[in-house]
């Protein structure tokens, strides 16, 4: 046992690192889901607004992005937080499992901390076992906060189902620590650790949007669906409870295994040499800035891609189920004023574009860290001048975010055109992919002005983003007010395909991102450069 | 002489600390200028400053007769800086760091660049995260020496360095002053100083405590001195400026301030001198007697410490 000594010591060390943000974590997810439960009696009083509202979304796009909705026959509140909302509440604890796992493993060796730690009487594991330990903990203050406070929230929400609810996100959550363990032993890198663990945290999102659209069988090989298919407040099923342990506990293994044959602060893969002259296009701040973000944007433009590839395959199944339905059709063109297909492509544009953002932001963000970790003194030192440096971060990032959701667009439509034997909408879907790069530029700036004039608060930025998100995917849902989709730049942009292209508010939003980033670009040029 | 660094009077705070209060610091062309103080005396904010880093609050402040804050970009191609704690990007190898840093610059001698490699004894090849600090300062101190600027300031510079590399350092300062540039060298470690400097400027808790070349300030401290004569020497306690005396054996040992020695040597001459010692009074002295009060005073008289506790 020797290899796990100082795990409480550790424990108890993270619990005192993070006494903010853990609790930040569990207030947001449990606070998400209870003002939900606490919103929906209001917006449908009646069991015919429920089940108007089930019918109404009782097909393929609502699997796709929703799940399987198990007990739309009988939409009763419970069903409905389940159907909803339960799989963004699962892929939200997933990432607070892959931040928190690799900012105390990974993170911890790459600043060389751990080392400290490790020449003290610490285990070889035992670093790992705490940061797994306390995220192990969180999730289960989050299940038992979900069990105990959503009946008394909520109106008619049995414990049963509550618990299923909190015990369901936990698996995701636990599962996804475990998944985050392993790719912390993986990269020499934090930034790589995580970024590793979110490809799987989408591929497990992609894997059950197929299975849920088209073949049931293969959710059951994706984490995230394990969730829903505990059918909480329908009837409860604890299968995915036992898969989630043995997947974990293999996890959790193989992260040990790893860890046993590395050395500390080594990856699994060795660095090589590389060159040792820089070529000309790292000599210029723009081109040492895509270097730096080179990775990043290939990383998220393929993941874009294989997203819109696989949406773009079910494009098929919208159209044969608008076949046979003409009924609920008919009523769902009325309600939206566009086609049901329109209105799915449409729905999987602005999609694309909340997921850009995650290029985007850390994009923009690079000249904080870069600040940070004390390589911005040493180039603002040399003859370049600030605006070129910040503005060389916020232009990759400008560029680099079109160029993600352009692709991803363009493996949409492509898709898309084919299926349905039009080119036209080829067309139609880069049309409205032009129309949200101007709202994902409005973040950039957005950035930029934080960075420049309010550099502590930097994290308005995720926070604006986390808004624009909740009132893109829920806004209808939980039937906001205008003025609430109005703070949002997302819903500022023309309703396309199928809605009028209105070049105004296009230009609009471009002119005001562009305000924001010369604004950051004067603010940083007149303050103090942090330093280490 | 020309003047190409000038700090008067300086004030820098950060909320309720004051980091540099009423702070001068002169340096002329062509000399190397020590810049000691312990560590947090304001040093580096001092440094920052003058790179256009960071915006004083109050005070004078000019390189090449140039606002570093407002002219940074053009003074920067005229200048180059060693930090003290060199951070590395993980991703870029040493030697593509040293070059975007000469570059940004105005452009570095590929060749110096490669002589400076070869006698650092220093793999450009290797990525930035397996570097140790000193191969990491090797990295900002051979970017700033290949490029081709009138002025360096470098900020502890060696403190990662080994001894074999501390004497390659020592020699490229000199060939850089040989070259007709002006140095500006901050550090902790006097002997470096003592070597390489002309002039210091000694700053404590953000102010300037002394400033001048070090004969000038040396004649403000004492000399120790150790004789034996051959009538006995114990009327030498009585004489001015003599501190710390002790005779044992016919031997006497004490400090005399120096610009007091004159009187004091006459008398040991006239008691009949059998053997006598006299050591120059050394920087570590010198900075003790600022940083001092901070010790015993035990530890302040002994003049043969060599280690400095700041």
């Amino acid at each position: 046992m020797n290899e796990f000594k100082g795990t409480s010591t550790l424990i108890r060390f993270m619990l005192r690192r993070d006494r903010v943000r853990i609790p930040l974590w569990i207030a947001g997810i449990v606070g998400f889901v209870l003002l939900f439960a606490a919103a929906v009696p209001g917006i449908y009083p009646t069991e015919a607004d429920r089940q108007a509202r089930a019918d109404l979304w009782d097909t393929p796009i609502a699997n796709l992005m929703r799940g399987p909705g198990y007990g739309l026959d009988d939409y009763t509140f419970g069903v409905m937080i389940a159907a909803e909302i339960m799989l963004y509440i699962a892929i939200a604890a997933a990432l607070m499992s892959i931040f928190l796992i690799v900012r105390h493993t990974r993170r911890e060796e790459e600043t060389g901390r751990l080392e400290l730690i490790r020449s003290s009487v610490v285990g070889k594991y035992a670093q790992s076992t705490a940061a797994f330990t306390v995220v192990v903990l969180a999730h289960l203050v989050i299940a038992a906060l979900l069990a105990l406070l959503l009946p008394l929230v909520g109106e008619d929400l049995a414990f049963g189902g509550s618990l299923a609810f909190g015990i369901g996100i936990a698996v995701a959550g636990i599962v996804f620590a475990g998944v985050a363990l392993v790719t912390a032993q993986l990269s020499e890198f934090g930034r790589t650790a995580s970024s590793m663990a979110a490809v799987i945290l989408a591929g497990a999102f992609l894997i059950r949007a197929v299975g849920d659209v088209q073949w049931h069988i293969l959710s059951w090989f994706s984490p995230l669906a394990w969730p829903q298919e505990m059918r909480p407040f329908f009837d409860e099923r604890w299968l995915p409870v036992l898969l989630g342990v043995v997947l974990t506990g293999l996890l959790v293994l193989g992260a040990f295994a790893l860890n046993r044959v590395r050395d500390v602060a080594a990856g699994v893969v060795r660095p090589r040499p590389g060159p040792a002259n820089a070529s000309d296009s790292l000599s210029n701040p723009f081109g040492f800035a895509f270097r730096q973000l080179r990775g990043s944007l290939i990383g998220w433009s393929a993941g874009v891609i294989v997203l819109g590839a696989t949406f773009g395959s079910t494009v098929g199944e919208i159209s044969d189920w608008a076949a046979e339905n003409p009924g609920l059709t008919e009523l769902l063109e009325a309600f939206e004023g566009v086609t049901v297909l329109e209105s799915f492509l449409g729905f999987l544009v602005m999609a694309m574009a909340l997921i850009t953002a995650g290029f985007a932001i850390p994009a923009a963000l690079r000249a904080r860290s870069e600040e940070n970790e004390g390589h911005a003194e040493s180039l603002l030192a040399t003859a370049l001048a600030r605006s070129r440096w910040l503005g060389s971060y916020l232009l990759v990032a400008l560029l680099g975010s079109a160029f993600v959701l352009l692709s991803g667009s363009a493996a949409l439509g492509v898709l898309a055109a084919i299926d349905q034997n039009d080119g036209g909408l080829f067309l139609q879907i880069m049309g409205a992919a032009l129309a949200y790069i101007p709202a994902i530029w409005i973040l950039i700036g957005l950035a930029g002005l934080l960075f420049g004039a309010l550099p502590r608060a930097i994290v308005v930025v995720w926070i604006a983003f986390l808004y624009a998100f909740v009132v893109g995917i829920f806004g209808d849902l939980l039937n906001l007010p205008s003025w609430m989709f109005s703070l949002s730049p997302y819903e500022h942009v023309p309703d396309l395909p199928g809605g009028e292209f209105t070049v105004l508010s296009v230009v609009l939003l471009t002119l005001v991102a562009l305000a924001l980033i010369v604004a950051g670009l004067i603010s940083f040029g007149n303050r103090d450069l942090q330093s280490v | 002489m020309n003047q190409i660094i000038s700090m008067n009077d300086v004030v820098k705070t950060y909320g309720p600390v004051r980091a540099l209060d009423f702070f001068n610091l002169d340096v002329n062309e062509g000399e190397v200028h020590g810049f000691l103080g312990p560590n947090g005396a304001g040093k580096t904010t001092a440094i920052r400053i003058l790179l256009g880093l960071l915006r004083h609050d109050s005070g004078h402040v000019s390189v090449f007769d140039g606002d570093p804050w407002r002219d940074a970009v053009a003074l920067h191609r005229r200048m180059a800086y060693v930090p003290g704690d060199v951070s590395l990007w993980p991703e870029l190898t040493g030697g593509e760091a040293i070059d975007v840093l000469g570059r940004l610059r105005g452009g570095l001698d590929p060749k110096k660049r490669e002589r400076l490699c070869e006698r650092f004894d220093f793999d450009p090849t290797k990525k930035g995260r397996t570097y140790s600090k000193g191969n990491r300062q090797k990295v900002a101190i051979i970017a700033a020496m290949s490029s081709d600027v009138e002025l360096l300031i470098m900020d502890e510079p060696t403190s990662g360095l080994d001894p074999l590399m501390e004497v390659v350092f020592q020699q490229v300062i000199r060939e850089e002053k040989e070259a007709g540039k002006t140095v500006l060298l901050s550090s902790h470690i006097l002997y470096q100083v003592e070597i390489l400097c002309e002039r210091v400027t000694i700053i404590r808790q953000g102010h300037t405590v002394e400033s001048g070349t070090l004969d000038e300030l040396r004649h403000l401290t004492r000399t120790s001195v150790t004789a034996e004569t051959e009538q006995p020497a114990a009327g030498l306690k009585e004489f001015e400026g003599v501190h710390d005396f002790v005779l044992e054996n016919g031997r006497a040992q004490f400090n005399v301030d120096t610009d007091k020695l004159g009187p004091v040597i006459g008398e040991i001459h006239s008691l009949g001198i059998r053997n006598l010692v006299s050591q120059p009074p050394t920087l570590e002295q010198l900075f003790m007697r600022h940083y001092g009060e901070e010790l015993t005073a035990e530890e302040v008289a002994e003049p043969e410490t060599e280690e400095v506790a700041v």
